[in-house]
């Protein structure tokens, strides 16, 4: 019965992702929809489609699908519903230096230089984290210097945008922290989609260990998984699939919090069972918002990070109403 | 046969476990008691290999506790800590099988193993609950069937009678000294000395964590397991 219900969860979502993803071809500035069947101008909407909106569609699923991923395995380890993928820190870290490349000018040269500079920020704060896990392990150390990290990443970002002199560099530092998928090519998603999917295949080798976790430390332990062992693995599988997606995308808040927490209402808590349904549902909710930002109710495109924000936090606190005894049990 | 030789345990220069040594042998069920803080929980979680001592070994079958793989340890032993508890609201099938995560079976394997278990200790109305619907007693059954679905030789508890009923409390010995019948170890932590004395084949008072001595024992002394002042 259990069964069941977790695989027909997975049909439905990935069902909803499939007609998310054609909604997201055809949905836009232009609508090419008359234009695919004319022969005369369906060269130009191929060429919208495969240039434009299919890398967008990409990258907001690979993006998506990683958020919800790194915040089920988070919260899974934490066994605490607050987890997300940017208390690690590595976000942030990111963010730092895909803004120090827009600040030095020279991604107006190369707009390649933005995530690379974005994954090198990613590293070196996984190399830092790591190097701390490694000498000193408690979680809550290395859960409050992932905290620590952040603070200091967003700071230093702040610092930046507070001595850049180009107002334009400014106010595109600004408009990148806020997340967008605009304008970005196949060659993005060439860039990051290595990163992610060994991400994601590390992240998934801990779904054991996190189940084995909802019985405390001592019993998972007693069972063969270790703690410190685990949380190794999340640092790197997260440094690697949100610090690609960062990289590209700019910072998407509450993707990661919001989707484990309704999909553990639908399929269950076991950390195990969350996970791929959390990547779908992930991908659902930000290739739908990226369509939002698209549609031609505004002048200017809507970033990408205020849509899942303004969707998910209204819709969060609804839900924390509906279920709140389920809530307080937790 | 689980031997355990001059444990020391020291937690920043506190002395916590003094030169311990002893045998526990298949077969019988044991009792240890002690003083609060008197290191009853660091002994049984260093014999259950979850915790280096400052010095000592302890061995299992002859092989040190730590030089076995932690895959043939899942097997060899289980350990249910004191106040067990579950983070998620889990279906009481997917609590009971974490025991066997590490086991290769395949999953028709172990679910008729979960069946099994769960008829044997009398829980098979619970089948298709969540665990936060169970009272503290059944919940205890519970975790009591996680240990023992991966049908260890060695099962090691820590006051798993504690805020039990006396009905529940009679239930978990009455099983438990069956299963050391059959051959296996059980090693329990407890304060219930009236329950060790009705139940178990020998009780050890750890004092202070300076000596282990049997207090009680149903067959008279046996062998090696009086213990040994440093």
């Amino acid at each position: 019965m259990q069964k069941n219900k977790y695989q027909k969860s997975i049909f439905i979502l990935f069902s909803m992702m499939f007609v998310c993803f054609i909604g997201s071809l055809l949905i836009g500035k232009v609508n090419i929809f008359p234009s695919l069947f004319d022969s005369k101008s369906n060269e130009m909407a191929f060429i919208i489609l495969s240039e434009i909106r299919l890398p967008r569609t990409l990258l907001a699923l690979l993006v998506g699908a990683s958020l919800g991923l790194s915040g089920a395995i988070l919260q899974g380890f934490l066994r605490n519903p607050l987890a997300e993928s940017g208390i690690v820190g590595i976000s942030s870290g990111a963010a730092l230096g895909s803004v120090l490349c827009i600040s030095l000018g020279v991604s107006a040269h190369f707009s390649f230089l933005i995530p690379l500079f974005g994954m090198a920020g990613a590293t070196i704060t996984a190399g830092f984290l790591y190097i701390i896990l490694k000498k000193y392990f408690n979680v809550y150390t290395v859960i409050l210097v992932g905290i620590a990290i952040n603070s200091l990443a967003s700071s230093l970002t702040s610092v930046i945008l507070n001595i850049s002199k180009n107002p334009y560099s400014a106010l595109e530092i600004i408009f990148w922290l806020l997340g967008s998928l605009e304008g970005r090519t196949m060659d993005h998603v060439i860039l990051c989609l290595p990163f992610i999917i060994v991400g994601w295949g590390i992240l998934w080798h801990t779904r054991q260990g996190l189940d084995a976790l909802s019985l405390g430390e001592e019993t998972a332990q007693s069972l063969g998984y270790s703690v410190k062992n685990t949380y190794q693995k999340i640092i790197v599988g997260v440094a690697l699939c949100i610090g690609a997606s960062v990289a590209v995308s700019g910072i998407i808040g509450f993707v990661g919090l919001v989707v484990p927490h309704i999909l553990r209402l639908w399929v269950g808590q076991k950390p195990s069972n969350l996970l791929v349904p959390s990547m779908l549902g992930g991908g659902i909710i930000v290739l739908s918002s990226d369509i939002i930002t698209r549609l031609p109710l505004w002048d200017t495109e809507l970033k990408l990070g205020v849509v899942t924000s303004l969707i998910g936090a209204p819709f969060f606190i609804h839900l924390i109403f509906k279920y709140r005894k389920k809530y307080a049990g937790i | 046969m689980l031997e355990f030789k001059n444990i020391k345990m020291t937690f920043d220069h506190n002395s916590v476990l003094e030169n311990i040594s002893g045998e526990f042998t298949p077969g019988k069920f044991i009792a240890v008691t002690g003083k609060n803080g008197s290191g009853k929980t660091t002994l049984i979680r260093i014999l259950a290999g979850l915790q280096k001592p400052t010095a000592g070994q302890v061995y299992f079958y002859n092989k040190n506790v730590f030089d076995i793989s932690v895959k043939r340890l899942a097997e060899l032993r289980s350990y249910i800590p004191s106040n067990s508890l579950c983070h998620w609201d889990l279906y009481i099938e997917d609590i009971i099988k974490l025991g066997l995560l590490k086991s290769k079976e395949s999953k028709a394997e172990k679910h008729l193993k979960v069946h099994n278990i769960l008829s044997d200790l009398g829980l098979v109305e619970f089948k298709g609950r969540e665990i936060n619907t169970l009272s503290s007693g059944e919940k205890a059954m519970v975790y009591l069937a996680r240990a023992l679905i991966s049908n260890p030789d060695y099962i090691f508890g820590d006051e798993i009678l504690s805020n039990l009923h006396q009905d529940n409390q009679h239930k978990i010995m009455r099983y438990l000294k069956a299963l050391a019948a059959k051959g296996k170890a059980v090693i329990l932590i407890t304060h219930n000395m009236d329950m060790a004395k009705e139940y178990c084949d020998s009780i050890y008072n750890l004092d202070s964590g300076q000596s282990l001595n049997t207090l009680h024992c149903r067959y008279g002394q046996f062998g090696n397991t009086v213990i040994y002042r440093k």
